[in-house]
C-alpha cells in the first residue's frame, strides 16, 4: 500500500473574467445579467446562417488593462482562432478565442500564506467570447438554451501550477477578483457569474507531478477551496490504494460536496482549432500599451506591501487594498500626515459603518483633511474616540470638525472635578445599578459608568472616569 | 419598369415571367410579384431597374435560403444580406433565388438536394457549379445579371460551361455579411452576367466597406464599366496550366492572344511552379474551413425537419448530401487528429507560397491569362479521371487561395459548348481586370467578326 499522505498538491487555475464592456465582443448586444432568457441576442450571437463577428475594441482594451497589471507581456498583434465542438449552449460550434498568440503572456500574482508572500506566475491570458447558459429542467429532462450570455467578452487567466491547497488557490481567485474591480475591468459579481474557475490538480511525489484532473466552472470561492480539496483527498485515497489517477474533467456538486467525473478529457485535437478568418489580425500599437501602463497608479499590491512596511497589520493591509475608493481614502489620509495604523484602523472601521448605516457605496463623502484631523484630534486626546465617532457621521454631510467641536464644547473633559461631580451625582441618585454593584454585581459596573458618561455628554477619558468611580463605588 | 442604361434595356417583368416559365430547374424560390416590379424606384444608376437572380446561400430578407439543402429546407433569413441591400437601394429588382449545389460544395450543378440545374445550351452536360443556377439564369437569358459565391471556382467554372461572364473579386472587396459561409478565407460573393461590362457595373453597386464585415474594404471601381485601352499592357500565359488544358480550351486562350497583341499589349509566357500542389491545398483547407463553418448546422434549428428521437448526428446524416457529408468528415479529420497536422500545416504553406508567387509574378506582368476550366462543359455522366478533376479545380482555385480578382469570359465554341478564358489580376487590381475584361471582350468581338 502507497503512502500518499505525503504527496504535495499541485493546482494550475483558469479563470474566466467577465469584462465589463457595454456590449458583447463580437455584436452590439448589450452585455448584461437578469435580462429576462433571450431578450439580449441577435443574429450574430446566436449564430445565424450568413452572420459575421464584429470586434469590440473596448472589450480587447479591459483585457489588455488586466492582463498588463498582472505584469504580463502584451502581443504586438491581435489573432483570433476557432475552437470546435458541439454543445447546445455554442451557437455557431465554435468559440472564437486565442490560441496560438495570447493577448498576453507571462506576469503574476502573489498570494499570502503562512510563510509570507508567495508568487504564483501566470502563463497566458486570452481574450475569447462567452457561451450561452442552460437551464436543466430534472423534471421533464428538457435543457432550455439562453443565448444572453453568448458572447459577452472574457478574459481567461491561466496560470502555471504554483497553487499549493484549495485555501490558496481561492486566494489567487479572489485577489485576482478585487484587482479586476480595482482596475474597472470587472464588476466581480460572483453571483452573477463575473468569475468562474476551472482547477487543475495533480498529486506529487518526490516533485513528480501524477496525471492531473479538471474541476470545471466554480462560481464561488467556497467552492474553489472545497472541490480542490475534495479532489485533492480524491486522488489521496486512489493513490492509496494502490491505483491510477484517470485524466477527466470533474464537475462539482455544490449540494452533494462532491467531485463527478464529466467526461474524459478531450486530447489537444477534440477541440479541432483553427484560424478565425473573420476578424483580420489587429495592430496593438506599443503607445496603447504604454497608455494603459501609465494610467495604472500605485496597484493594490505595491500599495499592500507600502502598508506593511508602515507598520499595518498584513490582514488589516490586505482589506484595506480591496476596495479602491477605500484605499484611495487611505493614501490622502496618510498623505497629509496621519499615522497610517490608526488610518487604516478608522477607514476600515469608522467610516465603513457609517458608509454601510447610511447604504452608501463607492468613496466616502468625507473629505481626507477632515478625516486627517479628526485622527489627529483624537490621538492627541483632544477629544475622546465616542466623540470622535459621532462627529464623523455629521461630518459625511459637511462642515469643519474643529468648528463643530468649539461650537458644542466637545473637547474632552480632563478636569477631574467634572468627574468627581458627576460621579457623586450619579452615586447619590442611587438605583438598582448601584444597589447591584454595591451588593457585589460586579457587572453592573458599566451601567453605571454609563450613566456617568452621558451626564458629562460622553466627553470624558473613559480611564479616568473608570478609575474615579471605581475609588467613589468602593468607599 | 425599364431602367436607362444606355446599352441594356431591362425588363423586370418579362424576367419575372420567364423565371416562372423555367424548365431548367433554376429557381428555387421567387423573391418579387408584378408589384414589386411595378413599384422599383428610379434611382437613376446604369443598373436601376436590372432585374437579377441571387444564389440561394445570400440572404433575402424573408425569402427562404435553403443553400441547396435539406438542411436548411424552410429556414427563411431576417435580414437582407449586405450585396442584396446595396443592390435594392440601387434599383435593382431582385427576381428570385437561384440553385446550386449544397451549401455551395461543388462544380458540377448535379448536387442540389433539390434537383440538379440544366445547361441551357445542352441538357445532356454539366452546368457547372456551385453557382449552377445563377450561371444558367443569365445563360437562359431570364436575367442579365446574377449573384453568385466563389470559393474555388464557384462562379467561373459554371459561366465558363454556360458561356457567359463571371467576376470573382479580390477578397474582402465585396461584404460576405448574409451569404452563408462555406470556408471564411475563400469564399467572396461571386458575379455572373451576360458580359464583362455588367459585371463591372454590379461589382461597383456591391463591392466596398460594410462596417458588418471586419475583412471588408474600399476599392475604387467606376460605375460606369468602362473598358480600357489594352495597349501597353502586360500579359503573361500560363503555362501550366496550358500543358494542362485540352486544345480548345488552349485555342481559345490562343485567340485572346491574338486580340490582345493586335490591340498593342504584350504577351508572354509565364510559370508559376506552386501551382501544381494548389489543389490539394484547397481540399485540405475548404474542407477543414467548411467544418467549422457548417457546425451550427445541427439540424435542430433553421427550419430543418427533424423527426421526434433523431439527435444532432443522425440529423446531420440525413439531412446533409453526400459531398457534404464527406468534406465535413474530412475536414473535421484534418483538424481534429494530431497525426493529420503535418497535411494541414502543409497546406496553409503552400497557400502562403502561392500568394506570394502570385505577388512576383505580378511584378513582371499586369495580368495572367489561361483557360478557366479545361475544356468545354463535359457531358453528364461521363467518366473523367481523378487527376484531371484536380487539375481542373486548380486553375480556379489558385484565385481564391491567393485572394485576387478573376474574370471570365466566354470565348468561342467547341462541339457547340462554349469555351473560356480566365484573366487574373494582382489583390486589388479588381478596376483593371474587369475594365481589361471588358477591352478584351470587345476585342474577340472584333476578331469573330
Amino acid at each position: 500500500m502507497n503512502n500518499a499522505a505525503d504527496m504535495t498538491v499541485m493546482i494550475g487555475l483558469e479563470i474566466h473574467i467577465e469584462l465589463k464592456t457595454d456590449s458583447k465582443l463580437f455584436c452590439t448586444c448589450p452585455s448584461c445579467f437578469g435580462a429576462p432568457a433571450n431578450s439580449l441576442s441577435c443574429p450574430v450571437c446566436a449564430g445565424h446562417p450568413g452572420t459575421l463577428p464584429r470586434l469590440n475594441r473596448a472589450a480587447v482594451l479591459q483585457g489588455l488593462r488586466l492582463g498588463l497589471a498582472l505584469g504580463g507581456k502584451a502581443d504586438d498583434t491581435l489573432i483570433f482562432d476557432r475552437k470546435s465542438y458541439f454543445y447546445p449552449d455554442l451557437p455557431k460550434a465554435y468559440q472564437i478565442t486565442q490560441r496560438r498568440r495570447p493577448i498576453i503572456r507571462g506576469g503574476e500574482l502573489a498570494v499570502s500564506t503562512a510563510e509570507g508572500f508567495k508568487t504564483v506566475r501566470i502563463r497566458e491570458a486570452h481574450i475569447e467570447e462567452d457561451a450561452g447558459k442552460l437551464q436543466h429542467d430534472r423534471g421533464s429532462g428538457v435543457s432550455l438554451v439562453d443565448l444572453n450570455r453568448s458572447g459577452v467578452p472574457l478574459l481567461e487567466v491561466v496560470t502555471e501550477p504554483d497553487l499549493a491547497c484549495g485555501e490558496e488557490a481561492a486566494q489567487f481567485a479572489r485577489r485576482l477578483r478585487d484587482l479586476a474591480v480595482w482596475l474597472g475591468v470587472s464588476d466581480g459579481k460572483m453571483q452573477e457569474g463575473s468569475l468562474r474557475a476551472d482547477v487543475n490538480l495533480s498529486l506529487c511525489r518526490d516533485g513528480v507531478p501524477g496525471e492531473r484532473t479538471e474541476i470545471k466552472n466554480l462560481g464561488s470561492f467556497r467552492d474553489i477551496v472545497r472541490a480542490a480539496d475534495a479532489e485533492a483527498e480524491r486522488q489521496r485515497a486512489i493513490y492509496a490504494a494502490g491505483g491510477r489517477v484517470e485524466r477527466c474533467t470533474l464537475r462539482w456538486d455544490g449540494q452533494m460536496q462532491t467531485v463527478t467525473v464529466m467526461r474524459e478529457k478531450e486530447g489537444e485535437g477534440g477541440y479541432r482549432y483553427s484560424p478565425e478568418p473573420d476578424i483580420p489580425p489587429v495592430a496593438l500599437a506599443g503607445c496603447i500599451v504604454d497608455d494603459i501602463l501609465c494610467g495604472f497608479g500605485e496597484l493594490p499590491h505595491d500599495k499592500e506591501l507600502r502598508y506593511i512596511s508602515m507598520g499595518v497589520a498584513p490582514e488589516k493591509a490586505e482589506l484595506a487594498c480591496r476596495d479602491r475608493a477605500q484605499a484611495e481614502l487611505c493614501d490622502a489620509v496618510i498623505a497629509l500626515g496621519a499615522p497610517a495604523v490608526q488610518t487604516i484602523n478608522w477607514v476600515l472601521g469608522e467610516v465603513a459603518a457609517v458608509m454601510r448605516r447610511r447604504g452608501l457605496e463607492g468613496a466616502a463623502p468625507v473629505p481626507p483633511r477632515t478625516l486627517a484631523r479628526l485622527i489627529e484630534l483624537t490621538e492627541k486626546g483632544a477629544i475622546t474616540r465616542a466623540t470622535a465617532k459621532e462627529l464623523l457621521d455629521e461630518l459625511f454631510d459637511g462642515g469643519d470638525a474643529d468648528e463643530l467641536i468649539a461650537q458644542r464644547g466637545l473637547v474632552r473633559v480632563d478636569d477631574g472635578a467634572a468627574v468627581h461631580a458627576a460621579v457623586d451625582a450619579v452615586i447619590c441618585e442611587g438605583g438598582k445599578a448601584v444597589d447591584d454593584y454595591l451588593a457585589g454585581k460586579d457587572k453592573a459596573f458599566a451601567a453605571i459608568m454609563g450613566a456617568v458618561m452621558r451626564r458629562l455628554k460622553g466627553r470624558a477619558d473613559p480611564q479616568l472616569v473608570t478609575r474615579m468611580l471605581r475609588e467613589a463605588l468602593d468607599k | 419598369m425599364n431602367g436607362k442604361n444606355d446599352t441594356y434595356k431591362f425588363d423586370a417583368a418579362a424576367a419575372l415571367k420567364a423565371a416562372r416559365e423555367d424548365e431548367n430547374n433554376i429557381f428555387l424560390s421567387l423573391c418579387c410579384d408584378e408589384a414589386v416590379v411595378e413599384n422599383a424606384a428610379d434611382h437613376g444608376g446604369p443598373l436601376c431597374g436590372a432585374p437579377v437572380a441571387v444564389k440561394d446561400n445570400i440572404a433575402v430578407k424573408g425569402c427562404k435560403m435553403t443553400c441547396g439543402s435539406k438542411m436548411l429546407e424552410s429556414f427563411v433569413p431576417c435580414e437582407d444580406a449586405f450585396v442584396v441591400e446595396k443592390m435594392r437601394r440601387a434599383g435593382m429588382v431582385i427576381i428570385g433565388k437561384t440553385n446550386l449545389d449544397e451549401f455551395a460544395m461543388g462544380s458540377s450543378g448535379l448536387l442540389s438536394a433539390f434537383g440538379a440545374v440544366k445547361n441551357p445550351h445542352s441538357p445532356d452536360r454539366y452546368a457547372g457549379g456551385s453557382s449552377s443556377g445563377s450561371a444558367a439564369a443569365v445563360a437562359s437569358g431570364i436575367v442579365p445579371v446574377a449573384l453568385g459565391s466563389d470559393t474555388g471556382g464557384s462562379v467561373r467554372v459554371p459561366a465558363a460551361y454556360c458561356g457567359v461572364a463571371a467576376y470573382k473579386p479580390t477578397w474582402g472587396a465585396v461584404s460576405r455579411r448574409g451569404m452563408v459561409a462555406h470556408a471564411s478565407s475563400l469564399d467572396t460573393v461571386g458575379i455572373i452576367g451576360a458580359d464583362a461590362k455588367l459585371c463591372a457595373q454590379l461589382m461597383a453597386v456591391i463591392s466596398g466597406r460594410d462596417e458588418g464585415d471586419d475583412t471588408s474594404f474600399d476599392l475604387d471601381i467606376p460605375v460606369s464599366g468602362n473598358g480600357r485601352d489594352l495597349a501597353g499592357l502586360c500579359v503573361g500565359v500560363w503555362t501550366e496550366q496550358m500543358d494542362a488544358a485540352l486544345p480548345e480550351a488552349r485555342a481559345a486562350v490562343e485567340t485572346v492572344c491574338s486580340a490582345l497583341r493586335l490591340s498593342g499589349a504584350s504577351v508572354i509566357d509565364i510559370s508559376c511552379p506552386a501551382y501544381d500542389l494548389a489543389a490539394q491545398a484547397y481540399i485540405a483547407l475548404s474542407a477543414s474551413e467548411a467544418a467549422s463553418c457548417l457546425g451550427r448546422f445541427d439540424g435542430l434549428r433553421y427550419g430543418a425537419d427533424a423527426n421526434d428521437g433523431e439527435g444532432v448526428e443522425q440529423l446531420r446524416g440525413r439531412l446533409f448530401g453526400p459531398e457534404v457529408r464527406a468534406r465535413l468528415v474530412l475536414g473535421s479529420a484534418l483538424l481534429g487528429f494530431e497525426e493529420y497536422a503535418p497535411i494541414i500545416d502543409g497546406a496553409r504553406r503552400r497557400r502562403t507560397q502561392i500568394k506570394a508567387e502570385m505577388e512576383r509574378l505580378f511584378c513582371d506582368v499586369d495580368l495572367v491569362i489561361g483557360p478557366t476550366v479545361i475544356g468545354c462543359a463535359p457531358r453528364i455522366g461521363e467518366k473523367r479521371s481523378a487527376r484531371r478533376e484536380r487539375l481542373a479545380d486548380a486553375f480556379a482555385a489558385v484565385a481564391n487561395l491567393a485572394g485576387i480578382p478573376a474574370l471570365t469570359l466566354p470565348c468561342g465554341s467547341s462541339e457547340v459548348m462554349p469555351l473560356a478564358v480566365q484573366i487574373m489580376g494582382a489583390h486589388g487590381a479588381d478596376e483593371l481586370v474587369l475594365s481589361a475584361g471588358i477591352g478584351i471582350e470587345k476585342a474577340i468581338r472584333g476578331i469573330n467578326g
